[in-house]
């Protein structure tokens, strides 16, 4: 397995963890009624922002532990970093995928908001959009390196 | 147009000059092995400075390892 494709591995498991915690968390504070009212909008951007730079953290946090296990693992002291010009036409292809997801959520974001939907739920349509975006992108990352291209 | 497909003459390239693995023509050309293994069995098709790498590393012109056929 090459760097770059045990880095897309590890990404899918860093976006799932990640992904699952702010959609959970929101979720939570949806039940409890936080964001009903006018500022519900403001309190909700202010959750996902908190909740942005948390998942950061344990992303970081999560790439340094997995690379250190598979070294431990694979026994390999020196693990190479190397980068090539297919990694970047992978990279390149899970990237289109992920903005051609995104850009379905927002249009559909669009649409909820023209047929009078609440703005959370276009703002949480934007968020889900977000989470499977970078999902699919990084399936078809791998997808393409274990097929073949 | 007409379809075409490449073929390559890598794996005949890597026994005759040695039989060199896929991990030492990796190194010598700057890509990984599943990078060079893919395009060993033709999933991948390398960049003209890839190919003109590979070419180098064995020592022969791009045609020797190369063949581009058009249906």
């Amino acid at each position: 397995m090459s760097f770059e494709e045990r880095n897309t591995v590890s990404g899918i498991l860093i976006s799932v963890i990640s992904w699952g915690i702010m959609i959970t968390v929101l979720a939570r504070n949806a039940a409890t009624g936080l964001y009903d009212g006018p500022d519900g909008p403001m309190l909700w951007a202010r959750s996902v922002l908190w909740l942005i730079l948390i998942c950061i953290g344990i992303g970081i946090a999560m790439t340094i532990l997995f690379t250190i296990c598979y070294a431990i693992v694979t026994g390999d002291k020196r693990p190479t970093m190397l980068r090539d010009e297919r990694d970047d036409l992978i990279g390149l292809r899970g990237i289109q995928v992920t903005l051609i997801v995104i850009s379905i959520g927002i249009v559909a974001a669009i649409a909820a908001l023209a047929y009078g939907l609440p703005i959370l739920v276009a703002l949480n349509m934007i968020l889900a959009a977000c989470a499977l975006g970078d999902l699919a992108g990084m399936v078809t990352k791998l997808v393409l390196y274990r097929r073949g291209f | 147009m007409a379809k075409a497909r490449i073929e390559n003459n890598i794996r005949r390239l890597r026994f005759d000059a040695d039989e060199m693995t896929q991990k030492e023509l990796a190194d010598k050309v700057g890509v990984t092995r599943q990078t060079l293994l893919a395009i060993e069995n033709g999933k991948y098709f390398p960049t003209l400075e890839l190919a003109f790498r590979i070419a180098r590393a064995f020592g022969v012109g791009l045609d020797d390892v190369f063949t581009f056929h058009e249906d």
